[in-house]
């Protein structure tokens, strides 16, 4: 039973997978500006939609919240990416991908020592 | 061999993808073994482009080529040399030093690292010293200079046979390798040389060649199990400690001076103490004992006579002075020829100023391995040019030939002052170890790192230092953008791929909770 359950979860990892691992928020910092400039983003698209702004029905499971931070945020950080350095969102995904590490040692999460 | 890769890709990559690597070690496209980490087996890996699945996390892999591969490139390409520079996993404790230096591993390194330059010399002779200067630490040193010890400490025929080096002769001119060793890791050597002789493998040979740098004879081949206890009870008598250094011709002679029945011989010739009065004079004298003062310990030999009629002679060769009796070894020996029944143990004023000398021993190595060894260090320990200067923390080489002010700031700061340890290995002579785990120098190693990155950013036009003040209202002024992007959601019409990744780590998740479910029911 143990060793079937485990082979399923492999299975699923392997099936059910994202191609391209951006969207995590807890995986990303924004250029150099890092996880703060990341926090920032985030308040202000919480100020901006406080509720459900839209009427379409979300999944089980995510809450408006998580819906800001795993697709409001990750747009947003690409076209200022692409306004900062004058490039395609195409390539701002590429750049975001290639910054993570210097945005993370950079700017670190300050919330995580309070 | 094993390679520890770190992977740009994944969940999927094939080994053609590592260009670098596979051009570096394996140029003839020879087949690979891959620990598979979905199967958890090691399987060769024929044509680079088949793909290999990994874990969901995973960022590292193992690959290892044969070792019969790398026979054929380790001529060529130098692998001791970059085996032996890769970066520790773990921290360096004693014990991994001492078997670094005297790991089969590493020859070549070992090597060029002796007989570069930027060694100091341990074969010196002690020059006076100014009082202002820094003092140095009681280092264990070789008999003052190649014309006093020929003309008063003659070498018998017996002794010669005893003592196999051929630098006897000759020490000054032109110091082979090995130059010097640190006393800690020539006793673990030699104590591995030992369980190698006991053992059935026959590499005690090549073991005392990585160890000592030349070849071993058989005199010395059968002295040395009864050289290795005289000798860790002389340097544990001494109070020696990882800085110290000796040469081989002082470890063999300060055994051969711990037989007891040497004083009694005729051929008895003292060893020099390594508590050299030159060294004394320049450090800070000991609080002053209320018997016995300190002027004692420097009595040059016009005093010592009158104060040998005091006590007994054989007393005093035991005695610190003697180092300074050595030096006029026939004057002393005429007058007061030695006798079995004239031995008796210290007195009591003898043992306050051994007792004060170890003290000040003591509290110099204390004082030293207490201090930040960042620049001025290459005076007591051995600095190797050709490894540069790496983090004291995580080993890795750092650019550049001095701390940046930063990384000053953050190593003096009472934190890692207070948390840290010096404890200087063979690699890396700043080494500091943690006493309670990484949150010691996460900041410190935080720091370099981003300093090596920083040129990265600034070669990649990336903005740093960052607007932090703009961006709110930028973020603002993307609003009609946002309100597209949920309205293509919304309709279907342009749906946003990061919201199709959400559904499918949603789907995912549910996946895992309903497994959980069965496994628990």
């Amino acid at each position: 039973m143990i060793n079937l359950s485990i082979l399923f979860r492999l299975a699923s990892e392997y099936l059910y997978y994202p191609s391209d691992r951006v969207c995590l928020y807890t995986n990303v910092g924004y250029i150099s500006y890092g996880l703060t400039g990341l926090h920032m983003v985030l308040t202000e698209l919480q100020t901006m939609y406080p509720t459900q702004a839209c009427d379409f029905g979300l999944p089980d499971g995510i809450s408006w919240n998580t819906f800001i931070q795993y697709v409001l945020v990750p747009e947003v950080v690409c076209v200022l990416i692409s306004d900062d350095m004058h490039v395609t969102l195409v390539e701002a995904v590429r750049i975001w991908n290639e910054s993570r590490e210097f945005g993370l040692r950079a700017f670190p999460d300050e919330l995580d020592d309070e | 061999m094993s390679f520890d890769v770190i992977l740009p890709l994944f969940p999927q990559f094939t080994l053609h993808e590592l260009k670098d690597f596979l051009s570096r070690f394996n140029p003839n496209g020879l087949p690979i073994e891959v620990y598979m980490p979905t199967t958890r087996e090691w399987s060769i890996i024929v044509n680079p482009e088949w793909p290999i699945t990994m874990i969901t996390g995973m960022r590292q892999i193992l690959l290892s080529l044969r070792p019969d591969y790398t026979r054929q490139f380790r001529d060529k390409l130098r692998l001791d040399e970059l085996l032996g520079r890769q970066p520790r996993r773990g921290p360096l404790t004693k014990r991994a030093a001492a078997s670094d230096l005297v790991s089969p591993r590493k020859p070549k390194l070992l090597r060029s690292a002796f007989t570069s330059t930027g060694i100091t010399p341990m074969i010196t002779s002690p020059t006076p010293h100014d009082d202002t200067g820094t003092p140095d630490p009681p280092v264990v040193q070789n008999p003052p200079s190649s014309s006093l010890s020929g003309q008063l400490m003659p070498t018998t025929p017996t002794q010669k046979s005893q003592t196999p080096s051929p630098n006897e002769s000759q020490p000054d001119k032109t110091p082979r390798f090995p130059a010097g060793f640190l006393a800690h890791d020539i006793l673990k050597g030699t104590s591995r040389y030992i369980l190698e002789r006991e053992g059935k493998h026959g590499r005690f040979r090549e073991v005392f060649q990585q160890v000592f740098g030349r070849n071993c004879s058989k005199t010395t081949e059968a002295n040395l199990p009864k050289i290795y206890p005289k000798a860790y009870a002389h340097f544990s008598a001494l109070d020696y400690n990882r800085q110290t250094t000796i040469t081989w011709n002082e470890l063999v002679k300060s055994c051969d001076n711990t037989t007891p029945s040497s004083p009694l011989s005729k051929d008895f010739i003292p060893f020099v103490d390594p508590i050299d009065p030159v060294h004394l004079q320049t450090l800070t004298p000991p609080p002053p004992t209320p018997n016995i003062t300190t002027t004692n310990i420097l009595t040059p030999i016009t005093n010592l006579t009158s104060t040998l009629s005091l006590a007994s002679p054989g007393a005093l060769l035991s005695s610190p002075a003697r180092c300074s009796l050595v030096l006029d070894l026939p004057r002393a020996r005429a007058q007061f020829p030695l006798d079995a029944e004239t031995l008796e143990p210290l007195g009591a004023d003898e043992q306050a100023v051994l007792d004060a000398n170890v003290a000040l021993i003591r509290a110099t190595h204390a004082a030293l391995g207490d201090g930040i060894n960042t620049t001025d260090s290459g005076d007591d320990i051995p600095s190797y040019e050709s490894v540069g200067l790496r983090c004291p923390f995580c080993d890795t080489e750092l650019p550049g030939k001095q701390y940046s002010n930063v990384l000053l700031a953050i190593l003096s700061s009472p934190k890692i002052q207070t948390q840290t340890v010096s404890d200087p290995t063979g690699e890396n002579p700043n080494h500091r170890r943690s006493l309670i785990g990484h949150n010691a120098y996460s900041d410190f190693c935080a720091q370099h790192v981003l300093e090596e990155l920083t040129p990265v950013a600034k070669l990649r036009g990336w903005p740093y230092p960052p607007d932090f003040s703009a961006l709110p209202q930028r973020v603002r002024e993307k609003e009609g953008f946002l309100n597209a992007v949920m309205i293509g959601i919304m309709t279907g019409v342009e749906v946003s791929k990061f919201h199709s990744d959400l559904l499918s780590m949603n789907n995912k998740q549910r996946y895992d909770q309903s497994l959980n479910i069965i496994s628990a029911g």
